[in-house]
């Protein structure tokens, strides 16, 4: 069955029996024959392999060998080649994940020398800025093991060695050269933050807000890894114990709070905008609709904010219009208002005079004869009424209030009693 | 199973801290077989470091290897390594990547800026112990499978794994056993 001999070529011509080859995404492995083969009653002529890691064998159809990517070792003029690549500064890691999904995924598949070095080099990039997902971390040190395999292959080093040059390139030790030119020792990053990335913290954000950008423009695909999982991974990467991971995500949390979550400068009318409201705030306790989504405590106790803190606060864009509404029409309807409200309420209670105080609900405040005390009741929808901040709403809110009052409860109070 | 064999003279609190900090980092049994000498066949031309690979092949050392074995041996002698396309770099031992046996120098520890010598033997023989188990370096300046010349290696002197590498490790480990 099987035809053994060195003279039988493979592929394009190029390999041999006996020649170690790389097989794309399984690593080095040497071919050990060509045999025949009967699969599904049909004769095939296959390409057997041993994978030299673990003595694995793997058959290839023959005719199916080079549309695979199966290739000799590269020489050690391209190993060189490569580690010049690896020890030269790299460029900044593609931060949408589904670009870089896709043409990690191609070069993988490749299996060639410049793919998998390619993947290498940008993994550990973005492995500087931010932690590997989990899938990522598997091609980092898939993408690691072959090419480390690879270097030992072609230049004849124990495993270990060529690791530890591979590393030399992508972390210099201090002293490290590269032919003659001292290359740069490696800083210490910490995973999760940018603090300490090869990058500026404001430059990292900007482009975190990109990657958030292509994720909206993209994303409807579907089948994607979400922004959530995709934290949920971040996490996984850390160390292992887990009350020490929850530290560390709690700190790195904080980090990233600190380091890229930093406020933006306001612009002077947006400043104004926080201040009107916060003053107006602190005269009217009884404006909760302005209090910012997450605020448990009043407004009125919290005092003028800071405007160098302007995280917890209402967004810029609608308060300034509040803020101008207010001060020029504001007083003019609200006396109006008042006036309206005060003569409203006048008639309402010339209309319930004759009812029983007692049956007025409990808790409510006692009611007083006396005049005044309508014009200050007639002051509370008067000034919920303002919060519109315009005249016609506000007219209209005060006539038909009292009214409709007065018509609702007029059978409530006598018919029935 | 890791066995400990000395090549050389080590405190016992040294060496039963190593232990310790092996049998956590990897969970499971770490042992302190007992001694060995060094191969002067292995010496390097300068006459003063082994070459690691070399005495990895030469050491004459009886202790039996199973299933899951793995043979650490510790030294304080400096080691070589043979060079590659990037040159000379540290060395603090050597595995055979995916075998059975490394060896791990305490040479230079304990000097300025370096770990002191309980933790940084520790933290060095669970690194090469990782390549036993076909680790391979890690970004994460906590894992104890950073490369050992990073700042990370000595800026975080406890002996832990990234999750990855210890899930990794576990699978081998399982493997092995089996």
């Amino acid at each position: 069955m099987a035809n053994k001999g060195t003279e039988i070529q493979i592929g394009d011509g190029s390999l041999h029996i006996g020649d170690r080859v790389v097989y794309p995404n399984q690593g080095i492995c040497r071919i050990t024959g060509v045999e025949v083969k009967q699969i599904a009653g049909r004769d095939w002529e296959v390409v057997t392999l041993s994978r030299e890691e673990d003595g694995a064998t793997v058959m290839v159809p023959r005719a199916k060998v080079m549309g695979i990517g199966l290739r000799k070792v590269a020489s050690v003029a391209a190993i060189d080649d490569m580690f010049d690549q690896l020890a030269a500064p790299g460029d900044d890691p593609q931060l949408d994940w589904k670009v870089r999904h896709r043409e990690n995924a191609d070069r993988m598949t490749g299996g060639g020398l410049q793919g998998t070095l390619d993947v290498l080099k940008g993994l550990h990039a973005l492995s500087r800025v931010r932690p590997l997902p989990q899938k990522e971390r598997e091609l980092y040190d898939s993408a690691r093991h072959l090419l480390v395999g690879e270097i030992a292959a072609a230049m004849n080093l124990p495993l270990h060695v060529a690791e530890d040059n591979l590393d030399y390139a992508l972390w210099p030790p201090p002293g490290m050269k590269r032919k003659g030119k001292p290359l740069q020792p490696a800083a210490l990053a910490v995973p999760g933050s940018s603090v300490g990335a090869a990058r500026p913290a404001s430059r990292a954000a900007d482009d975190e807000m990109d990657d958030e950008m292509a994720f909206g423009e993209v994303d409807v695909e579907g089948g994607g890894e979400s922004k959530a999982a995709q934290a949920a991974d971040t996490e996984e990467s850390d160390i292992a114990d887990p009350a020490e991971t929850k530290d560390l995500v709690r700190q790195r949390a904080m980090r990233v709070t600190a380091g890229e979550e930093e406020p933006e400068p306001l612009d002077e009318l947006a400043k104004d905008a926080l201040e009107a409201t916060h003053e107006d705030a602190a005269a009217q306790p009884s404006a909760k609709l302005h209090a910012p989504p997450g605020t448990t405590r009043p407004q009125a106790k919290r005092g003028p904010a800071p405007a160098a803190a302007p995280k917890a606060g209402p967004p810029a864009g609608p308060e300034p219009k509040r803020a101008d509404a207010r001060p020029a029409g504001g007083e003019e309807a609200r006396g109006v208002a008042r006036s309206i409200a005060a003569k409203a309420l006048e008639v309402a209670a010339k209309v319930l005079a004759p009812a029983k105080p007692a049956a007025r609900a409990p808790g409510r405040p006692a009611p007083s004869k006396a005049k005044p005390a309508p014009a200050k009741k007639a002051a509370k929808p008067a000034a919920k009424s303002k919060k519109p901040a315009a005249k016609k709403p506000a007219k209209k809110a005060a006539a038909k209030k009292p009214a409709k009052k007065a018509a609702a409860k007029k059978p409530a109070g006598k018919g029935k009693r | 199973m890791i066995r400990l064999v000395t090549l050389g003279e080590f405190p016992s609190e040294v060496l039963e801290h190593v232990a310790r900090r092996l049998h956590a980092a990897y969970g499971m049994g770490c042992e302190i077989e007992g001694e060995a000498e060094l191969p002067e066949s292995a010496l390097a031309d300068d006459q003063e470091s082994y070459e690691a690979p070399k005495l990895l092949e030469e050491i004459d050392d009886d202790t039996q290897l199973y299933a899951d074995d793995k043979i650490v041996y510790l030294t304080s002698a400096p080691l070589t390594a043979p060079e590659g396309p990037m040159g000379k770099g540290p060395m603090t031992g050597f595995p055979q990547f995916g075998g059975g046996r490394a060896v791990v120098t305490s040479h230079g520890l304990g000097a300025k800026g370096e770990l002191p010598l309980d933790v940084g033997l520790a933290k060095r023989a669970a690194h090469h112990v990782g390549h036993l188990w076909e680790l391979h370096h890690c970004f994460d300046p906590r894992c104890a499978m950073n490369p050992e010349w990073s700042p990370g290696f000595t800026q975080y002197p406890e002996v832990a794994l990234c999750l990855y590498d210890r899930e990794k490790s576990e699978r081998k480990i399982k493997l092995g056993q089996s």
